[in-house]
């Protein structure tokens, strides 16, 4: 008799292993399309706007305040919430802002909270639009015809209007001077910025990979940079390590990473004692530990390679 | 003493009467309320297996590529190398005009598909016959903000066209056969149920998720609930789409590409202008066109490899001889 009960448990477990192994994903869904349709307009009150403090005198909201957390971000911002996820974005909040007498020049400010200043510059590089106009109103932020977008303490935040003119770009940076009078900021917390060499530097080409830099899974907390060498580019990078000893194992890491990827070891030439140089399919990668820092030069031609590895040493040598 | 021995023989006889009237009572409304006939059998909460199918078989494997700063311009000089709008819409369709209104954000930013294209098609449809034109989306963001601000709902209005907004009554579920996503999930399909003809009209997009968003990605927005968990598999999603849905013709707005910070962007600095309409009657191949205009080409986006070893079209667009017009 008990040898039939454990014959009969172990099928009705095998169904129950079977059932689940056939995930319908519908079981999930919610039958409601999402906001509904019919829904009359939210009223709001200016008052209530977590932006009011930020307004300068002449914007007033246009809409009520929308607010999303990791769970919803992509309600909000679809396919891009996966960059901000994986930097740690804790609340997005977002609200229309328009002159009273300009509806129609409405602008939108997505106020992103990311935990952190280093969180919130990773968003903001990565994402930094070409030929856009450094401004100083932050610590860090540009502008482009339509929009402004800067990083203030844990804040990334993004401004984007509905049409490109001279009143909309003034209105948009009274508003980032509103916020960071409010807000405090924190650009001491991201200084492997100011430590890639600034000559030869492409203007706002500073990143940080928070995660896999370059595809390499120990390559966290990377600050990369583009550099211009004549008609040669390149890119330099940078990452700190708890210690001179971590920062050694990097780099052997590193390349034999780069070796099993199909990267060729050579010869340094003016770099020979303290870099490693490879080859890898007629690009060049160059790595080397100073201190605590890992740093080195990412798909470059040889000389190129050679040249920004050693301004990369000196800097370094500079800022231990 | 008990009740049972108190109970007189005029007491039994009022019970008896009282509990005779109550069963007639109860067969008199079962009779009542009785419906013969039973449930329909099909009711607007069962799934529904597969979609109409509005592609017309003796217009397959079309394409048109014009070029041209003018969308206006450029749709009328494809459509007209296709044989003109008259080729898919006939006299009396009802047609469904399966845009992308994904987002709140102004037509400058180019995430949604443009108003003049909207307006334009509506008016061609109309011109063609068709008895009624609906414009219909589940966007990501607000539906009524995204119609409104994307100035989707005033073109279409504008052009005599309706726009559906996503209500929950117009969801059903659907089910792909022989689908691994797409198995009894909500679906925007009671517009298409009555519908005769369906054309899609999408923007050229790069899309973080995706690599791109083009004619295929944004059937994505025919589908309700939680449909964000696709993201874990966005190029089997749309895979599935492309076999599921079936249209008469696709429009993919090259006129501006976003290149960058995709699907919103929200910078200018984001789009570039690339200056090209696809129209055709393989969604496949207009997006595996549309990738040159995004500097990629259909390998880079696995999901155009999924859908043509699927059936639903072809990655070589060359294949189909497209034509070519300048406008």
């Amino acid at each position: 008799m008990g040898i039939l009960i454990l014959i009969v448990l172990v099928l009705i477990g095998a169904w129950v292993f079977s059932r689940q192994s056939r995930f319908n994903p519908a079981i999930l869904a919610d039958t409601t399309p999402g906001p509904a349709a019919s829904e009359p307009a939210k009223t709001f009150s200016p008052a209530d706007s977590p932006l009011s403090k930020f307004l300068p005198e002449n914007l007033a909201p246009l809409s009520a305040p929308e607010t999303f957390n990791a769970d919803t971000l992509s309600d909000k911002i679809d396919g891009r919430a996966e960059l901000y996820l994986s930097a740690g974005v804790r609340e997005l909040q977002c609200q229309r802002l328009a002159r009273p007498s300009d509806p129609e020049s409405w602008m939108e400010v997505y106020l992103y909270d990311m935990g952190g200043a280093r969180n919130a510059f990773a968003v903001f590089g990565i994402q930094r639009r070409d030929e856009a106009e450094d401004l100083d109103v932050a610590d860090f932020a540009y502008k482009t015809p339509n929009a402004l977008f800067f990083v203030r303490g844990r804040y990334y935040v993004e401004i984007v209007a509905a049409s490109a003119s001279g009143e909309t770009a003034a209105d948009m940076e009274a508003f980032a001077k509103r916020f960071c009078e409010n807000v405090p900021g924190d650009r001491q917390a991201v200084p492997e910025a100011e430590m890639l060499p600034p000559d030869n530097r492409i203007p706002g080409s500073v990143i940080l990979y928070m995660k896999e830099g370059f595809g390499f899974e120990k390559f966290d907390n990377l600050f990369v940079a583009g550099y211009q060498f004549g008609e040669a580019q390149a890119t330099g990078f940078l990452t700190v390590r708890p210690s001179t000893g971590e920062a050694t194992e990097l780099v052997e890491a590193y390349s034999k990473h780069l070796i099993a990827n199909g990267g060729v070891e050579e010869q340094t030439a003016g770099a020979d004692s303290w870099a490693r140089i490879f080859n890898l399919f007629g690009a060049y990668e160059l790595v080397f530990a100073r201190g605590k820092c890992v740093a080195g030069v990412h798909e470059a031609d040889r000389d190129t390679a050679e040249q920004l590895g050693s301004l990369l040493y000196e800097r370094l040598g500079r800022n231990p | 003493m008990s009740e049972a021995e108190n109970t007189t023989r005029r007491d039994f006889l009022l019970r008896g009467a009282k509990a005779a009237a109550a069963i007639a009572a109860a067969g008199f409304a079962a009779r009542t309320f009785r419906d013969p006939a039973g449930p329909p059998a099909v009711s607007r909460s069962e799934p529904l297996v597969g979609l109409p199918d509005f592609s017309i078989p003796e217009q397959a494997g079309k394409l048109a590529i014009a070029t041209g700063a003018n969308r206006v311009r450029t749709l009328r000089a494809a459509m007209d190398a296709l044989g003109g709008m008259g080729k898919f819409v006939e006299r009396g369709d009802r047609v469904i005009l399966k845009i992308n209104a994904g987002f709140s954000t102004p037509p400058i930013l180019s995430a949604t598909t443009h108003p003049d294209l909207v307006s334009e098609v509506v008016r061609l449809c109309l011109a063609a016959g068709a008895s009624a034109v609906m414009v219909m989306d589940n966007p990501v963001n607000d539906p009524v903000s995204s119609f409104e601000l994307s100035g989707i709902a005033g073109a279409a209005r504008a052009a005599g066209a309706a726009v559906i907004l996503p209500q929950a009554n117009l969801f059903r579920p659907v089910t792909l056969p022989g689908g691994e996503f797409i198995r009894e999930w909500p679906f925007f399909s009671l517009p298409l149920e009555g519908a005769t003809k369906l054309i899609g009209l999408a923007p050229v997009k790069s899309h973080n998720r995706a690599g791109a968003s083009m004619i295929l990605k944004n059937w994505y927005g025919l589908l309700g609930g939680r449909r964000n968990v696709f993201h874990q598999d966005i190029n089997g999603i749309v895979k599935e789409l492309a076999q599921l849905v079936k249209p008469t013709l696709v429009i993919l707005d090259g006129t501006t590409a976003m290149m960058t910070n995709g699907p919103t962007g929200g910078s200018l600095s984001d789009l570039k202008p690339t200056n090209t309409m696809i129209a055709g009657t393989d969604p496949v191949a207009a997006d595996a066109f549309g990738a040159t205009l995004l500097d990629m080409s259909a390998d880079d986006l696995p999901y155009i490899a999924k859908a043509a070893a699927a059936g639903a079209g072809t990655a070589n667009y060359e294949l189909l001889n497209p034509i070519r017009i300048e406008a």
